[in-house]
């Protein structure tokens, strides 16, 4: 096994497709080993801009993604795509469909598209997809793009991971004051109204950019709203220009850094989490105590609060 | 520590329009818990092969109707060999003759499914030959 | 007050006979039966579900509005529908020759199959037609490959429908510029094309403009025929592909007549009256494989189009108001398992659609799970109809199933729940945003799963396949295409381009390019660029240019 990690390290900082290939599923499955793989590619992992787009499935993501990706791979950017698909909560399986958009780039050179379930996470981004993010980092790529849908708490876990945040919307799908109230608002950097070419997306546009005029005000950055019909293709160079703006206001007022170490602050969390759960819940669960506690709960006698400390207690 | 999800790729090669059967299929992967790649209509040969690798998939499914399939088939079996991903397993499906369906377990292919076929066939065959 | 009186007693009895016998013998054994559209099926029909009082306005008389009974008023009796087998290939001469033998077997109308590069508009050496040239029908690169398609068929004596959808007026195009070479005038001219985008987006697949520019193709071929080709069929709005997609009856229904709709809005939307195009509309369906169902499924379309023509519309025209149909049998219901039973089964299905009222019939060959039909099982196919036609009886009188409480009643259910689908997909904005938004595919895939899975648990039994099963040997004498046929084809074209007139052909699709800028009909265009050996890949490019490609949604 330490053999195998050497060699998928090996691979990955060397640039070599298939290493990373494998080495992802290799940190997707949690396969044991992932630890000592991450340690030995840390070193070689080089920073480079994190964009995130975001929205409900449907609002053409996809061929947005596909468009910034295209465009930077022009430019002779190696780029590197992270695809989020919810994992049924029924299976535990999933259909990951973004690819049905970004077909025309595979296999262009420079371009590297992994399309991943959000698996066990309950909605929110799961821990490997940081660690994926490091991945690319080390294999090499100059730009990252992470695409999820923005259903829950992954919405608000981008902001933690990527530099830039978009979000996507459209007309009459719901998207309107209620969801935009449930914390949108917050996350976006930039917020594009796509299939601008329907009705309510003036409406749409317009409460939005009413809506984060009200936003807190001691901030350089204004985040623009744009209007695309991506289908087209109408637009979508402004919204590269948009990110790229950003990213240069990054730099210039040192939120850069501060957005690094919130990352890394995030990435350590989550391995904490991980690491918690492992000694300590994995051990507990199905034990007599466990069953005791949850007899006691279900008879009313005694809070889950309470036992969660006892138990934590008795595990030391 | 860690599951091992089985993660497959389904596309059509080629310009044939029908996708209900690799639809269905992929429901029904997923509903087995299986992560499924779907790709689309129109896809060439070196664009499915370069997915798979990317998306390190331990399965490709491939569909046709319409009769292109010796040639296309065929093509992605080649470039899986030549780039050596032939421990991906292959199978296919669509409406293939008996006469062709032997052609193409010689040249690559782990099974390719008749007409007719139950999803839950493909499915324990699947699981039976990743999970060993 | 009398019929109320009948009403009740027939209720009465019903309610003894259902609580006495019926009760009794159902212990015996029963079983379960449902529609297509998973509707409990009563264990019988009587006056109760279906009674003639408003027969007049609800069926009245072939020929006559709401068509119920049958678009014409004599319908078998004076002519029986026209037989016409779908076939296509590998190249223009092998066609040509399969063509020339049918219309010696009596095969009264001709269907052409294009290949896959030819439906989307790709010529036959473009990277993407790699092994696709001749596979599924004809290609058809140019106008010298439509000469030797119908050498020696004299365009004036046949009718001749093409299923041809994004590039249909391309192709349209070939035919009105072959028949000036043979001297037969474009007024002359009889037969179809399928030209009926909407449901390639979401059953079909070879689409290649987005929803917007496909729609002015399909209103200008409509203006162009209206003046210049009366006897045309300038569209076949198909259901039989959202069927075989995996759809139900209702949906079929639903979704073909809602693409029917969004037709009609089009061409009202470029400046056409209702009464110039809408008598040349046609309709597609598919003959499944529940007999009765599909019978009232095939009377309901034609009652719901005569409404909608006259009450959303405001056809006056009665041909406006009357819904034509061509049918096929189901290709999805054929077995590689067992293949001579699909004979069987072709049968029952070729019977629903004549019981239904169809105007013409393509039967499936048994073979065609397996690969293209051979030369012997079209025979069989076409042989199938003729039996039908000649020894059956069952064309002796005009709609024979009108008037049975159950085909009666079916047809209003699946009436009814057509317009419910009709309703939501116009709150929606209609059947193009129903489409983008994806909820067209949903609803088939949905449907398409759970059929496949109630196969598996055996709810629904398909002979030959999950019950009677057996070992067998496979059937040989497949029909191979060989591929040395995709290096002809490339050297022809190659050979097309060179012989000529280089200038001619650029000025030409320069025009179009100028043409498609403009809001002018493009049908003249077009055929001026085809006269000029444009070839049908060049011609899609320049559109292409201008109107961009569509995308299809992600799962």
């Amino acid at each position: 096994m330490g053999n195998q990690v050497n060699e998928l390290a090996r691979g990955i900082i060397a640039g070599e497709e298939k290493a990373l290939a494998k080495g992802l599923t290799f940190i997707e499955n949690r396969k044991s080993g992932y630890r000592e793989l991450l340690d030995s590619i840390y070193p070689e992992v080089r920073s480079c801009p994190i964009w995130g787009l975001t929205g409900a499935p449907g609002v053409g993501k996809s061929t947005i993604t596909n468009y910034l990706v295209d465009s930077l791979a022009n430019r002779s950017e190696r780029i590197g795509v992270i695809a989020v698909d919810p994992t049924s909560p029924f299976s535990g399986g999933a259909i990951l469909g973004d690819r049905v958009r970004m077909m025309d780039l595979a296999g262009r050179e420079g371009i590297f598209i992994r399309s991943m379930a959000s698996r066990g996470a309950l909605g929110g981004l799961s821990p490997a997809i940081m660690d994926a993010v490091s991945l690319y980092q080390a294999f090499g790529v100059d730009r990252i793009l992470v695409e999820t849908v923005g259903v829950g708490q992954s919405e608000t876990d981008i902001v933690s991971l990527a530099d830039t945040v978009a979000v996507i919307m459209m007309p009459g799908t719901g998207d309107d004051v209620q969801t935009i109230k449930a914390g949108l608002l917050e996350i976006g950097d930039i917020f594009a109204v796509n299939k601008a070419d329907l009705e309510g997306a003036e409406t749409l546009a317009g409460l939005l950019q009413s809506m984060l005029s009200s936003r807190n005000g001691d901030e350089k950055w204004v985040p623009p709203v744009i209007k695309l019909v991506a289908s087209q293709g109408q637009n979508l160079d402004t919204l590269l220009e948009k990110f790229l703006d950003h990213q240069k206001s990054l730099e210039k007022s040192g939120q850069k850094e501060k957005k690094e170490k919130m990352r890394n602050e995030m990435a350590l969390k989550m391995h904490l989490q991980a690491r918690f759960q492992d000694l300590y819940l994995g051990p507990l669960l199905g034990t007599e105590d466990w069953e005791k506690a949850i007899k006691s709960i279900n008879r009313r006698e005694k809070s889950p609060a309470y036992w969660a400390e006892k138990l934590i207690s008795r595990s030391d | 520590m860690g599951e091992n999800k089985i993660r497959v790729l389904i596309a059509k090669p080629g310009l044939d329009g029908h996708d209900r059967g690799a639809k269905v299929v992929a429901q029904a992967l997923r509903d087995a818990g299986m992560e499924v790649i779907y790709t689309g209509l129109r896809r060439t040969p070196d664009q499915i092969v370069s997915a798979a690798v990317q998306e390190d998939v331990q399965v490709i499914g491939l569909s046709s109707l319409s009769g292109a399939h010796n040639h296309l088939f065929k093509k992605v079996a080649e470039l899986l060999q030549e780039k050596g991903h032939e421990d991906i397993l292959l199978i296919g499906g669509g409406i293939i003759p008996e006469k062709d369906r032997k052609q193409l377990e010689d040249v690559g292919f782990d099974r390719i499914f008749s007409p007719g076929t139950s999803t839950e066939d493909i499915v324990s065959y699947i699981k039976e030959k990743v999970n060993g | 007050m009398k019929d109320k009186d009948r009403q009740e007693k027939i209720q009465e009895n019903l309610k003894k006979w259902r609580e006495g016998p019926f009760a009794k013998f159902q212990q015996r054994g029963w079983n379960e039966a449902f529609t297509s559209y998973r509707e409990p099926v009563k264990e019988i029909y009587t006056p109760l579900d279906y009674s003639d009082d408003e027969y007049l306005e609800k069926a009245g008389f072939p020929g006559q509005y709401p068509f119920v009974r049958g678009v014409y008023p004599t319908m078998y009796r004076g002519r029986p529908w026209t037989m016409r087998q779908y076939a296509g290939f590998a190249s223009a001469e092998e066609s040509n020759r399969r063509y020339r033998y049918l219309l010696e077997q009596g095969q009264t109308g001709l269907s052409v199959a294009f290949d896959l590069p030819t439906q989307i508009g790709l010529d036959s050496d473009h990277p993407l037609a790699d092994g696709e040239v001749g596979k599924v029908g004809v290609p058809i690169d140019s106008l010298a490959d439509m000469e030797i398609l119908f050498d020696q068929i004299p365009l004036d004596k046949v009718s001749t429908s093409m299923t041809i959808n994004s590039p249909a007026a391309v192709l349209l195009a070939m035919y009105i510029a072959l028949a000036e070479k043979q001297g037969v005038s474009a007024d002359k001219l009889k037969g179809t094309i399928q030209n009926d985008i909407l449901k390639e987006y979401f059953a079909r697949g070879t689409y290649i403009f987005p929803p917007g520019p496909s729609l002015r193709l399909i209103t200008d071929i409509f203006a162009y025929c209206s003046r210049e080709l009366p006897n045309w069929n300038t569209i076949s709005i198909s259901g039989y592909h959202i069927r075989e997609a995996g759809a139900n009856a209702v949906q079929e229904l639903a979704f073909t007549l809602a693409d029917g709709i969004a037709y009609v809005k089009a061409a009202l939307q470029a400046g056409l009256k209702v009464d110039e195009f809408a008598p040349r509309l046609s309709f597609f369906f598919n003959a499944q494989m529940n007999l009765l169902e599909e019978v009232a499924k095939f009377r309901a379309a034609r009652r719901l189009w005569a409404k909608i023509m006259e009450e959303k519309f405001g056809a006056e025209n009665p041909k406006s108001k009357m819904l034509r149909f061509h049918t096929q049998t189901a290709g999805a219901s054929l077995t590689a398992q067992q293949a001579q039973n699909n004979i069987v089964r072709v049968t029952i299905q070729a019977l629903a659609a004549v019981l239904g009222g169809t105007q013409s019939l393509h039967t499936n060959s048994y073979d065609e799970a397996w690969a293209l039909p051979s030369e012997e099982s079209v025979r069989i196919a076409l042989r199938t109809q003729q039996i039908i036609a000649s020894e059956s009886g069952s064309t002796s009188t005009v709609d024979p199933l009108g008037g049975s409480y159950y085909v009666e009643s079916l047809t209003d259910d699946i009436e009814k729940r057509v317009e419910e689908y009709l309703e939501k997909i116009e709150e929606m904005g209609g059947m193009v945003k129903a489409i983008e938004k994806g909820y067209v595919q949903r609803e088939i895939q949905k449907s398409a799963y759970e059929m496949q899975k109630r196969v598996e648990r055996q709810e629904d039994i398909v002979v030959g396949v999950n019950k009677y099963a057996q070992e067998e040997p496979s059937p040989t004498d497949l029909l191979e295409v060989d591929p040395q046929m995709e290096k002809e084809q490339i050297k022809k074209l190659k050979n097309t381009r060179a012989k000529r007139d280089e200038k001619e052909a650029q000025k030409a699709l320069e025009q179009l390019k100028k043409t498609a800028q403009e809001d002018e009909n493009l049908m003249p265009a077009i055929i001026d660029a085809v006269k000029a050996y444009a070839t049908l890949g060049e011609i899609c490019d320049v559109l292409r240019s201008i109107y961009g490609e569509y995308q299809a949604p992600t799962f």
